[in-house]
């Protein structure tokens, strides 16, 4: 459960060096094992949603509790441990490290959580995503589609109960597309997926919707 | 996958250049070593060397050269003294021991030392550390040897084996012949431990031997053997050929080191000669005559050196200064001088102590191994530098990654550990190669350094100084890396993640 108590976000602008509110959400709530797709205009805060959740970013009022956890109130370093154990990221630029093989880049994903999870569960997770043949492969030599799977498994592997996705599907075809969000939804059954997209198609699979421009504030509208 | 492997990743994606940050850090560290090795090791032999004898009475000359050619096998000798003065010094109660010295031979390159059996029985080629065999026994009649361990090592030569000495001090030049004197078979009897000290490529033997192969007019054998003896002096030898006196031969066994009892019933049948390394036709028999003859024929005239251990190390510079000092003016003074033993020799010889000889040389070669080590931290330090610049000017296209692991749960000080992580091991590596490499330089060198300063030199003792630079090493890694791992520490995960945009 993901809730949102008066929560205001926004940037120093560059420009006039002056804060400027991009979110304000007064109340909201996701409950758990929620698939959401969140769409909007460019530019209207869908991304910094995502990172308000995942505790990358910090709201500067307000308060953001997932699981009874304000984690709002955590400090950096406890947030990315937060991170660590409860959210998955998947992105839209797959952000794979590169070097890395498919399985050493699952194996990072584990790095950093205290939950102890196992190796044998990264290759656990990219049999799941279908890339049992391709766990040595470096990105470089794995498709765009192939490359997204991986950045799913990796998402995964700490079994997080929240998993975002930023136009997970952006950079793929049709075809792959569908693909991966049908994985995206079996992986995360019974988890609260939270996707970001602008794709019709997209947006039609999930049962729940948000429009970010609900919570827009207007000066970054304008902006826009 | 741990941080470790993560760092290795990293390391190996850019092999060039961490090839190339490791192999400068390396270099650098390997002439540190290098110099520090060849430095102490220079200083321990040169030091533990000289406490072996507080004195040494040679020819008025080089009080260096003097030092360098009776401890080190450097170096020509001075010039001659009397034999008088060794038997001076024997019976000095200031003096506990007095070894004499004569060379001007050598063997296959190796110098042939003539002195007393006391010298391989009692001399301490470092403090309180006297010669052991490691085979054989020592001297105790003419035309028998000692080998020093490297020598015996690098000729491959055993107890047993026999040997032709050669009259000057190095090979002849490819071409030249030879001065070999192979009238006079040597025996070796007994092979000396490592002393780690110029003393290992050294060859001793009796004084008879010695002087039996300057006597260019000596026939050791009955039968008319023509020995044409154009001594070649070209090598600087001067000892001997113009001052000898060959006409003085008297055949009265006067010596004084040690050979009273000249046992000539000496069973030579049991000498093994069955090694065909030296093929001859001496029989046993045959060159036990020579032993005979050699005592018989030969006066003891002249030493290259006196070396002495005084009863009362301080009593030396006092002896010292009586010898090497002109005579005082003043009657009282000087006959109280002349009271002293050695007083007769002081024309002849100078005393020097060698310690002191010894302390200077070091001075000046300290100053020149301060300027290479100085050197040496100069390269280390350009060469951290260059880690530092490699290390960061990867930070720019590694923002992304960074980013995806503080996405993926990393805190920032993970991604700062990460950084400084590969900066040691860059160095740690590079300390680790440099290491042996300087100890690889310092194998290689250690043979020259043998031949030209007779300072025999381990390579891979690897010492708690040595740990000590690793540890500098590491630290210097950790602390270069510092600076790009700020820089990783700072990055903004959101913006460089790159999402959607
Ligand atoms: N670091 C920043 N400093 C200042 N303004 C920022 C910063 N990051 C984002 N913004 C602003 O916040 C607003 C929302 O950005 P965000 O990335 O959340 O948009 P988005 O909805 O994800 O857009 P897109 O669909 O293009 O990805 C934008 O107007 C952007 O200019
Ligand atoms: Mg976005």
């Amino acid at each position: 459960m993901i809730v949102f108590e008066n929560v205001e976000k926004g940037y120093i602008n560059p420009e006039t060096n002056r804060f400027q509110s991009v979110l304000r959400i007064d109340d909201y709530s996701v409950p758990n094992g929620r698939h959401l797709a969140v769409s909007g205009p460019s530019g209207t805060g869908k991304t910094t949603l995502l990172h308000l959740i995942s505790g990358l970013l910090k709201p500067e009022q307000g308060q953001i509790t997932i699981n009874n956890v304000v984690i709002s109130g955590l400090s950096e370093s406890e947030r990315d441990r937060f991170r660590a154990d409860n959210i998955g990221y998947v992105f839209q630029s797959f952000n794979l490290l590169d070097g890395f093989t498919a399985l050493e880049n699952v194996k990072v994903g584990l790095m950093f959580s205290g939950k102890g999870a196992k190796k044998h569960q990264a290759e656990h997770m990219l049999d799941r995503v279908g890339l049992a043949d391709r766990m040595h492969y470096k990105p470089s030599q794995l498709s765009v589609g192939q490359q997204q799977r991986v950045c799913i498994a990796r998402a995964l592997v700490n079994n997080p109960d929240i998993l975002l996705a930023d136009e997970p599907t952006g950079n793929l075809d049709p075809a792959t597309s569908a693909e991966v969000l049908q994985l995206l939804k079996e992986t995360a059954a019974g988890k609260i997926l939270i996707t970001v997209t602008h794709e019709q198609d997209v947006i039609n699979q999930f049962d729940h919707q948000l429009n970010i421009e609900r919570f827009t504030q207007p000066s970054t509208q304008e902006a826009v | 996958m741990n941080l470790l492997n993560v760092v290795g990743k990293n390391l190996r994606k850019r092999t060039l250049s961490t090839v190339l940050t490791v192999s400068s850090i390396a270099l650098g560290l390997a002439m540190v070593v290098a110099v520090l090795v060849v430095q102490q090791q220079t200083d321990e032999s040169y030091s533990q060397t000289s406490v072996g004898y507080d004195l040494l009475f040679s020819a008025k000359g080089s009080q260096l050269q003097a030092t360098l050619n009776t401890l080190y096998h450097l170096e020509t000798s001075v010039g001659i003294i009397p034999y008088g003065v060794y038997e001076a010094a024997l019976r000095d109660p200031r003096v506990e021991r007095a070894f004499p010295f004569y060379v001007g031979d050598s063997y296959s390159g190796y110098r042939v030392v003539g002195t007393s059996s006391d010298f391989i029985a009692h001399a301490e080629p470092r403090r309180g550390q006297p010669f052991t065999l490691a085979e054989g026994r020592n001297f105790d009649k003419p035309l028998e040897a000692v080998f020093g361990s490297e020598v015996a090592r690098r000729l491959g030569h055993r107890v047993g084996d026999e040997i032709f000495i050669t009259h000057g001090l190095s090979e002849p030049a490819p071409g030249a012949e030879a001065h070999v004197h192979d009238d006079i078979p040597v025996v070796i009897v007994g092979i000396l431990n490592p002393s780690g000290t110029a003393n290992d490529r050294a060859i001793f033997t009796d004084l008879y031997t010695t002087h039996a192969l300057h006597d260019p007019h000596l026939h050791l054998h009955d039968d008319a053997h023509d020995h044409d003896h154009e001594h070649d002096n070209s090598q600087g030898y001067n000892s001997s050929e113009d001052q000898h006196d060959h006409d003085g031969h008297d055949h009265n066994h006067n010596d004084a080191d040690g050979h009273e009892s000249h046992d000539h019933e000496h069973d030579h049948q049991g000498h093994d000669h069955g090694d065909d390394l030296h093929s001859h036709e001496h029989t046993a028999e045959a060159h036990a005559a020579p032993a005979r003859t050699v005592q018989e024929n030969i006066t003891l005239s002249e030493l290259d050196a006196v070396l002495v251990k005084m009863a009362n190390p301080p009593a030396a510079i006092q002896l010292a200064g009586m010898i090497n000092f002109p005579t005082p003016e003043n009657p009282l003074l000087a006959r109280n001088m002349m009271r002293d033993p050695f007083f007769v020799f002081k024309e002849d010889i100078m005393a020097v102590v060698p310690a002191m000889q010894i302390r200077n040389l070091m001075n000046i070669v300290g100053n020149a191994e301060q300027i290479l080590q100085i050197v040496a931290w100069f390269v280390v330090i350009v060469a951290l530098f260059g880690v530092l610049i490699a290390i960061y000017n990867t930070m720019e296209e590694r923002k992304r990654d960074l980013a995806v692991m503080r996405a993926l749960g990393a805190r920032r000080s993970i991604v700062f550990a990460i950084i400084v992580m590969e900066s040691a091991v860059i160095c740690t590596l590079g300390a680790v190669i440099g290491l042996l490499g300087g100890h690889l330089i310092v194998g290689v060198a250690a043979p020259y350094l043998l031949d030209v300063a007779g300072i025999v030199i381990t390579a891979f003792v690897i010492d708690t100084n040595q740990a000590f630079l690793l540890l500098i090493t590491l630290t210097a890694g950790i602390l270069v890396g510092i600076i790009p791992a700020l820089k990783a520490y700072r990055t903004d995960a959101v913006q460089n993640l790159g999402s959607g945009k």
